[in-house]
Formats: C-alpha cells, sequence, structure tokens
C-alpha cells in the first residue's frame, strides 16, 4: 500500500518534470541574458564609487597619506568616467531603432547557431551575443563589427 | 517501509540523472524549456531523497528491527533526540543523509535563481546533480540502508526481525554529537554550490564578476557551518573522551580542517578579485580545491585507508569515491585550462605593501597549512605503499608543522586589514602599526613578568593583544571619523559604520573571534593534570584545587548502568563547587564509557574523570585535568560564528546592486516570453 | 598625470619592515623549538608515543577505559627514566619494542625525512610563487592606467557627477 503511494508519486513527479518539454510554447526564445551590458557598466561603476567611498573614509580616518590619496582618486574617478562615457555610448545605440532590429535579429540567430564572431573581444576573449561597441566582459572597446 | 525508501532511491537516482544529462543539453541549446525540466528534475530529486529519509527515519522511531541499519544503530530505550540522531549514526544511513543534504542545497539554489542567473543555471543543476546521481549510485547499490536483517541458515540467509537493536555508540550520546555531523555535513556538502557556479561560469564563459559575488556568498554559508562543526566536534572531545583536550590532529579531524583552510583563502583572495579584478585563475582554483578536498575529506573518513578513532566501518566504498575525486578533478582543471585566456587580470599591484599584498601572503600561509596537513595525514599511507613500514604522524608534528604558520597567520590578521587598498606609504605604516606595537610590547612584557616563559605561548598572546588592538582600532577610528563627517554619537556611528559595510566590519569580528580562539589554544602551555586511587573521604589536590571523595553511587535506567563520584572542591581552601563525574555502561551496545565532569570558568577549567574502579581495591580511579582558557576557545567559535552572520547581512551597496540586477532581470524579462 | 609610481623608497624600508618581522616569527618559532628539550618525563615522552592499543591516540590520550597497553608502555617509559636514560634513548628502545609506528612521529631519516622536509619546502615553494605573481603584476605596462578624468566630455563627468551623489559621494 504505502510502496504504492511512493510509486505513485515517482511518478507524478516525474510527469511534472518531462511537462516542460512536452509544451508547444515554441515561441519562448533562448535563455535570457544574466548580465547586459548597460546593467554590466553600471555595477562596475557602482564597484569604484564603492572603492572610492573606501578610499576617502580611509584618508579621513588616516589610514593612508595625503599624497597616495589623490593619486589614486584621480586613477578611480578616470575609470569611472571611462565606464560612464561607455555607457552612454552604448544608450545612444540603444536609442537608434535599427539597433533594436540588430538585435532581435542576433537573438534570434544564437537560438540556432553561436554567437557571431564579429562581436569577439580582442581583448578577453569574449563572444559577446549582441552587437556592442564596448565587450559586455571587459569593457574594452571592440573593432568595428564587420556588419553595420 | 524498506521498499518506499528504495522507491524513494530509485526515483531519486533516475531523476538526478536526468537532471545531469538534461542541465548540460539545456545549457547548450540555450532551451529554457529544457532547462526548466531539469531545473525540476532537482526538486524531484529533492522530493524523493527525502521520502527515503523519511522512510528510515520511521523505522528508526518505531523500532522496527527487521531493518539491518536500524538494529546496528538504534534500540528500544534510546532517547527520542538520540534516535533521530540514529539516522547518520553508520555508514549508509549517514551517507544517505549526506545525499539528502545535497539535495536541499539543490532545492535552494534553484528557488533562489528561478530567475536570474538563467544562463548559468542549467549547468549549475548538472553539476549539483551530477554529484547527486555519484552519492545516489552509492547508496543505492553500495549502501543501501534499507535492507531487510537477515541471518545465515543450512538452506541460506533467511529474513528475521531482532527483538531490540544494538544501540547507538554510546561515545555519540552527547548533545553536541546530535548537531555535529549535520553541521559538519552542511559544510562539506555547501560546498558543492560554489564548485557548481564556478564551472557554470567556466563553460558559458560569463566569467566576469557576477558568478564571483554569488559564489562568494555560497561559500561563507558552508564555511561557516563547517567552522561551527569542527568546534562542535571539538567540544565533543573534550566533553566525552576524556582526555582533557578537544584537537587530536586525528586523520578525520584533519580532513575537515582542510577544506575549511582552503575556503578561507577563498574568501580573502575573492576580495582581490571583486575589487581590483585580479586573481581570477587563482580563485577559480580555490573554489575546485575548496571542493574537491571536501569531498576528499569524505573520502577519508568512510574508506579506512587511514587509521582512525572514527570508527567508520571500513568498507568498499572507497575505490568508487577514488574515480569521483579522479573525475572532478580531470573535469575541473581541464575546464580551467581551456578557460585561461578568459581569466586574465585587470589591474596591476601598485605596491608591494598593500591590502593585495596582505592578502596574497594570507594565501601563502594558508595553502602551505593544507600541503603540510595534507602530507602529514597521507604520509603513512605513503610510507606503507613505498617503503612498507607502517609509521605514526602524530599530533607532535602537526603541532611542530603548524604553530609557527599558525602564528603567522595571526600575525597578519591584524597586520592585513590596517594596509590600504594599492598602496601605503610608510609614514602610514609607522602612524597604525605603533599604539598596537607599543600596546602589545606593555602586554607582552607583564605577561613575561608573571611568568610566562613558554614562548609560542608567549607569541600567541603578544601577537594576539596586537591583533586585538588593531582591529579594535580600526573600529574606533572609523566611528571617530563617522562622528566628525556626520556627526553622529559613538554609538550611532559605530552601528552605521558597521551596517555600512557588513562584509569589512563582519570580517573584522571574525578577526576577533580567531583571537580569541588563539588565545585559548595558548592556555594549553598551562595545563595541569594529576591521577589518583581514592575511596570515600580522600583527598586529591592540583594547583590551588582540592576534591575530595564525599560518596561513590551506583545506578541504573533503561539506557546504562552507572557509577557516580561525588565530589566537593575548595578552592585557595574556600568551597568552590561539586563535581560529580560517572562510569556508565551502557546495555544495548554492552560498552562502558566515562562522563566527565566539567567545571568551566573563564580563566580554567576543572576537569574530572571518573576513569572506573580498581578491581582489586574497589577505589575509584581519578584523574583532574585543570585547563586554563579553554572557555575562550567556544566563546571564539560563537563570535566568529556570529561575526559570519553578521558578514552575510546585505550592505547599502550590495542592496542598491541587488534592486539594479531585478531592475535588468525585468528587462530581460520583458524581452523574452519566457 | 602622478599616478602610482609603484617602488619608492619608503616601500623598500617597509618591506624591510616586513620581512623583519616575519624573519623574528620565524627565529622566534624555531627557538621554542629548541626550549623544549627538558628532562624527560613519563607525561612528555606519553605525548610522543602513541597508544598501541588501536585508538589512534597518544598514550597520554588514549580514551579506552580498560586499556592494558597504555599502562604497559607508561610503566616502560617509567623504568627507563629511572635508569637515567635520555628521551631519545627512551623512543628508541620503545620503537625497537613496539614497532616504529608507536612514535607518534617517524624519526627524521631515510625516506621518512620526506615528512618533516616536504611542508617546509612547500611553505618555501609557495612564497616564490608569490614573489613571482608579484613581480609579473609590477611589470605589466604602466600605460593601462585609465586617463585623467579631466580628458572626458563635460556631459559624461556631469552624468558622474549625479550617480555618484546618488551613491552617496559628494
Amino acid at each position: 500500500m504505502l510502496q504504492t503511494i511512493a510509486v505513485l508519486i515517482a511518478v507524478g513527479m516525474a510527469v511534472f518534470i518531462v511537462f516542460p518539454l512536452l509544451s508547444a510554447d515554441t515561441a519562448a526564445g533562448p535563455l535570457p541574458l544574466d548580465v547586459t551590458l548597460l546593467g554590466d557598466l553600471k555595477r562596475r561603476r557602482l564597484v569604484v564609487y564603492d572603492n572610492l567611498k573606501d578610499l576617502e573614509f580611509e584618508f579621513q580616518s588616516g589610514k593612508i597619506a595625503r599624497e597616495d590619496y589623490e593619486a589614486l582618486r584621480t586613477n578611480y574617478l578616470g575609470e569611472a568616467a571611462g565606464l560612464m562615457a561607455a555607457t552612454q555610448e552604448a544608450e545612444q545605440l540603444k536609442q537608434d531603432d535599427a539597433v533594436v532590429e540588430r538585435e532581435i535579429a542576433a537573438r534570434r540567430a544564437t537560438r540556432k547557431s553561436q554567437p557571431k564572431i564579429e562581436y569577439k573581444c580582442q581583448a578577453c576573449g569574449y563572444e559577446n551575443p549582441l552587437p556592442v561597441k564596448f565587450c559586455g566582459e571587459c569593457g574594452a572597446r571592440l573593432a568595428t563589427p564587420g556588419k553595420k | 517501509m524498506n521498499q518506499v525508501g528504495s522507491v524513494g532511491l530509485i526515483a531519486a537516482l533516475a531523476f538526478a540523472a536526468y537532471a545531469l544529462v538534461a542541465g548540460a543539453v539545456g545549457g547548450y541549446l540555450r532551451s529554457p524549456r529544457i532547462t526548466r525540466s531539469a531545473e525540476r528534475a532537482a526538486w524531484g530529486f529533492f522530493l524523493m531523497i527525502t521520502l527515503a529519509v523519511a522512510a528510515l527515519e520511521y523505522m528508526i522511531l518505531t523500532n522496527d528491527f527487521h531493518n539491518a541499519y536500524v538494529a546496528e544503530h538504534s534500540n528500544r530505550d534510546l532517547l527520542t533526540y538520540y534516535k533521530v540522531a540514529a539516522l547518520w549514526a553508520g555508514q549508509e544511513g549517514s551517507l544517505l543523509f549526506w545525499t539528502w543534504l545535497l539535495s536541499i542545497y539543490s532545492a535552494l539554489v534553484v528557488w533562489q535563481n528561478r530567475r536570474k542567473n538563467r544562463q548559468l543555471m542549467p549547468y549549475v543543476v548538472s553539476v549539483l546533480m551530477g554529484t547527486g546521481t555519484f552519492f545516489s549510485l552509492l547508496v543505492f547499490f553500495v549502501a543501501n540502508p534499507f535492507q531487510e536483517l537477515a541471518v545465515a541458515t543450512s538452506t541460506g540467509t533467511q529474513a528475521f526481525t531482532a527483538p531490540d537493536g544494538n544501540g547507538l555508540n554510546p561515545l555519540l550520546q552527547y548533545h553536541s554529537m546530535v548537531i555535529h555531523p549535520p553541521m559538519l555535513y552542511l559544510g562539506y556538502v555547501g560546498m558543492v554550490v560554489p564548485f557548481a557556479f564556478a564551472m557554470a561560469a567556466l563553460i558559458t564563459r560569463q566569467l566576469g564578476d557576477n558568478w564571483i559575488r554569488i559564489t562568494r556568498r555560497w561559500t561563507m554559508v558552508p564555511w561557516m557551518l563547517l567552522g561551527t562543526g569542527i568546534l562542535l566536534g571539538g567540544n565533543w572531545a573534550y566533553a566525552v573522551l576524556g582526555w582533557g583536550g578537544y584537537w587530536g590532529w586525528d586523520p578525520v579531524e584533519n580532513a575537515s580542517l582542510l577544506p575549511w583552510l582552503a575556503g578561507t583563502a577563498f574568501l580573502h583572495s575573492v576580495m582581490i578579485q571583486e575589487k581590483r579584478g585580479m586573481l581570477k585563475v587563482w580563485n577559480v582554483a580555490l573554489v575546485i580545491l575548496t571542493f574537491f578536498l571536501s569531498i576528499f575529506g569524505t573520502f577519508l573518513t568512510r574508506s579506512g585507508i587511514v587509521s582512525s578513532v572514527h570508527a567508520f566501518a571500513q568498507s568498499n566504498i572507497g575505490p568508487f569515491f577514488a574515480v569521483f575525486l579522479a573525475i572532478i578533478l580531470f573535469f575541473s582543471v581541464t575546464l580551467l585550462f581551456l578557460r585561461l585566456d578568459h581569466l586574465k587580470s585587470e589591474n596591476k599591484l601598485d605596491s608591494m605593501v598593500s591590502r593585495e599584498s596582505g592578502f596574497l601572503f594570507n594565501n601563502w600561509i594558508l595553502l602551505a597549512l593544507v600541503f603540510a596537513i595534507f602530507w602529514g595525514t597521507l604520509f603513512p599511507v605513503i610510507s606503507k605503499a613505498i617503503e612498507n613500514t607502517t609509521v605514526t604522524v602524530g599530533a607532535p608534528f602537526f603541532n611542530k608543522v603548524a604553530i609557527p604558520m599558525g602564528l603567522l597567520l595571526l600575525l597578519l590578521t591584524g597586520a592585513g586589514p590596517l594596509l590600504a587598498w594599492r598602496k601605503t606609504s610608510f609614514q602610514s605604516i609607522r602612524r597604525n602599526f605603533t599604539a598596537p606595537l607599543i600596546v602589545a610590547g606593555a602586554a607582552g612584557a607583564v605577561m613575561f613578568a608573571e611568568g610566562v616563559r613558554n614562548l609560542y605561548a608567549w607569541m600567541t598572546l603578544f601577537l594576539s593583544v596586537f591583533v586585538a588592538v588593531c582591529i579594535l582600532g580600526e573600529f574606533w577610528k572609523g566611528a571617530h571619523t563617522r562622528m566628525r563627517t556626520a556627526s553622529e554619537n559613538f554609538a550611532v556611528a559605530l552601528y552605521n559604520l558597521t551596517m555600512r559595510n557588513t562584509r569589512r566590519y563582519g570580517g573584522y569580528v571574525v578577526h576577533i573571534g580567531i583571537v580569541l580562539l588563539f588565545i585559548g589554544f595558548a592556555g594549553q602551555a598551562f595545563k595541569a593534570d594529576t591521577k589518583g586511587l581514592m575511596q570515600e573521604g580522600d583527598l586529591l589536590r592540583i594547583n590551588n584545587y582540592e576534591l575530595r571523595l564525599s560518596e561513590l553511587v551506583s545506578g541504573d535506567n533503561p539506557n546504562y548502568e552507572y557509577t557516580r563520584a561525588i565530589f566537593s572542591v575548595t578552592k585557595n581552601g574556600e568551597a568552590f563547587t561539586s563535581m560529580h563525574p560517572e562510569k556508565r555502561f551502557y546495555k544495548a551496545s554492552q560498552q562502558p564509557t566515562s562522563y566527565v565532569a566539567i567545571h568551566p570558568t573563564l580563566s580554567e577549567d576543572l576537569y574530572v574523570v571518573l576513569a572506573g574502579l580498581d578491581p582489586g581495591t574497589n577505589k575509584a580511579i581519578v584523574q583532574v585535568f585543570v585547563n586554563p582558557l579553554v572557555m575562550w576557545v567556544w566563546i571564539g567559535g560563537v563570535v566568529t560564528l556570529l561575526g559570519t552572520l553578521l558578514a552575510l547581512v546585505p550592505s547599502r551597496v550590495e542592496r542598491e546592486m541587488a534592486e539594479m540586477r531585478l531592475a535588468q532581470e525585468m528587462i530581460v524579462q520583458a524581452g523574452d516570453a519566457f | 598625470m602622478t599616478g602610482v609610481t609603484g617602488k619608492t623608497d619608503c616601500s623598500k624600508t617597509t618591506r624591510g619592515l616586513a620581512s623583519a618581522i616575519l624573519l623574528s616569527t620565524l627565529l622566534g618559532a624555531s627557538l621554542a623549538r629548541g626550549a623544549e628539550a627538558r628532562k624527560p618525563t613519563v607525561e612528555s615522552i606519553g605525548n610522543e608515543v602513541q597508544c598501541t592499543c588501536g585508538c589512534v591516540a597518544p598514550v597520554n590520550q588514549c580514551p579506552m577505559l580498560n586499556c592494558s597497553e597504555k599502562a604497559e608502555i607508561r610503566a616502560f617509559i617509567s623504568k627507563e627514566i629511572s635508569e637515567g636514560k635520555e628521551e631519545k634513548t627512551i623512543l628508541q628502545d620503545l620503537s625497537l619494542r613496539y614497532g616504529l609506528q608507536v612514535l607518534s612521529a617517524p624519526p627524521a631519516k631515510g625516506f621518512n625525512l620526506a615528512v618533516w622536509i616536504l611542508p617546509g619546502l612547500g611553505l618555501l615553494v609557495g612564497l616564490s610563487l608569490v614573489v613571482v605573481i608579484v613581480r609579473r603584476w609590477n611589470s605589466k605596462p604602466a600605460d593601462e592606467s585609465p586617463a585623467p578624468p579631466a580628458t572626458y566630455d563635460p556631459k559624461v563627468l556631469a552624468a558622474m557627477e549625479e550617480e555618484m551623489k546618488s551613491a552617496g559621494l559628494h
């Protein structure tokens, strides 16, 4: 009796597991992205701001000399400005309707094949799934994509 | 019920194997449908293993002695509290328990990431369920707890039901022993989660710091549980084994320490990657090492390749583990090599004297310690294989090797946080180190004058004061800076300081806990002990204590018979306390144990063991220890635990980032009809 | 830009200071080992000798209540002590009588030397690895440091300022 119940639970679970495979919902696209380019840039800026805040605090509590503080501060600000510039360029691109079209096309393409190599970053080797000017992984500027 | 358990195991095995494959396929094809199915299989794995655990636990609680495992590890008169613990008292049950914890972790991860990290998740599920497949194979085919008790008769074997069980090993009938194994296992098993995310990140080439942030939190949780488990084990050894210590460098103890040390190294070096984008390869390697050592620890405990006080039945599961370990190593290291190009450092080191280099030195010592302990633990096996001589590598070896390294680590615990990120100039160093060095120097002089002559103990105490001043100074300076800049009062400033950066200040609290642990360790140098044959009315002296044996009582309860010695204790001639150590004889397992009486205080523990009655004279054999500062080991453990919990509270920046991720998620969700 | 210059005289001095602390710690540690040589007692030798009853603990820590081996080994040790033998000789006699596994760590001879050497070697190899890694980091070209903020478009800087304000930076 108990054994039968156990078997029924297992079978029920198996049906539950297989169910998504049977669904005729072919409209579902590929897996959504974990990290978008703009999100990644913003997050990296937040890390830099966090570092800046730390630096400020360490300077105020007397842990770090003024000379070091100023040099590091300029350095961090430069880093943040670079990231912000990249964001603005990406946003510019995004406003372009054609880009949206291209993005959709690229996403359709990825469903069937690997991402196009045109968006492979020269600096880190990451294959960006979208047409971008800056690498979604390391932020380096990409060579102009093959097709525009 | 055996059949129910077996059905649960078979179904769990099937679901795990399916999820292993479906996860990989779903990830490769980037198919949400297959991924969803694999995730549901992980839920199914959890459900079916839970069913099996429930079946076994039901048989234990209802005294169903036709099951071989229940008859071996439980008995009718065992307290319910300990009956529950019988689930992990033996090989088969504890492997099932291990698998169950894995299924819980897997279900938690799947639930937590039901809308996040969609690209990583299929592979994460695949790796988790790969491990699940291995363990459920093991539980079902090699160490199955759902077997009928059988006796050999002339016509073969025949099932029968035992009238009563053999009972739980009496040494395990102690309260911290009920939670020690689950904590330890949660620690071991939990290391699979960071490993799974690391592998998924390598496979998908998403090696930015998304995975490292997930992994850091998922390492802290098992790291904390493993540490707690280790200390509870020490507490058990101290309170039950009756030799007056809590750590004996037993192979199984070492096995649990190794992943903890590797995890500690990772939790430090991960900060360099998050802040500065460096050490990426190293961090992946550390995650792999930590997981490898967790499985290796499980292997060491159960295969019987090294002799240990943790007497798990020696069995044939060793080779299976060896194969599994080889697969893990081959798979992960190959993947790491294939992705080396994606793991380039984003920044450079600015100066040799910086927080970054402090972390590097910390990693250096921790890894050297891992290596030394690993080597010492396995050396008897190697020596047997190569030289064919049986040697022992015991506590004295490990103490000689580990204490100097431990002291160096302690030094870094205090010095590291005083170094600023990227670069620290000499003036800053002088400013930051002067006060701690002066205070520690003064404390060192006082300790020397007080007669502390053991160099190790003196250095430990000296460094402990140094580190404590460094860390408290960080809190003090930080709070005062806030008082100045945000015009808050001290308490508010301290609270805000901590809550704005829980990771850092939680980490500092952990360091304080570690200092307290070291202070407790240093007490070992001042141990005293004595022994005596006593009859009623006799006196035994140790340091400034006098113990008078006022009465010897014998008694009986369903679980055990006992002889209890009642001591009245005076300290410096004044009445102090009374203590009642026992010697017990457990009926079901027919084993004697002693119940140690401990009078703990902050400065020292008085520890009395009734070793037995002298057969000739019927006098009590009594052993007494004075163990200084042991209490600080447990306090240090609690502080470490609290510090880790504090560090797990999301700080402001982390909350902001989480919100941002959520917003980002919704955009992606809207874009895809998923 | 001023940037980060890496090595300066100051950092050399601090490096000297750091290595001095390190060295003195190591030195102290090795001194402590020397300080351990005292007159042997049953207790001190009992820590160095494994119990042979199968408990896998040093004689002093054998948890078995009715362990006969423990008493025998202790009696043997105390006899040897009363004969005025030194710790080294006693340990040798014990290993002749019970086999090498009675010693809690093998003597540093022959193949067994490895158990003592490798941890030290590991420490040194690790240190040299750290040094190599640090060197490689240091030798990376300096032009990777970001351009100073002033070179960017004012629009970029304004957006950054705003974001910094909302992140709690002035």
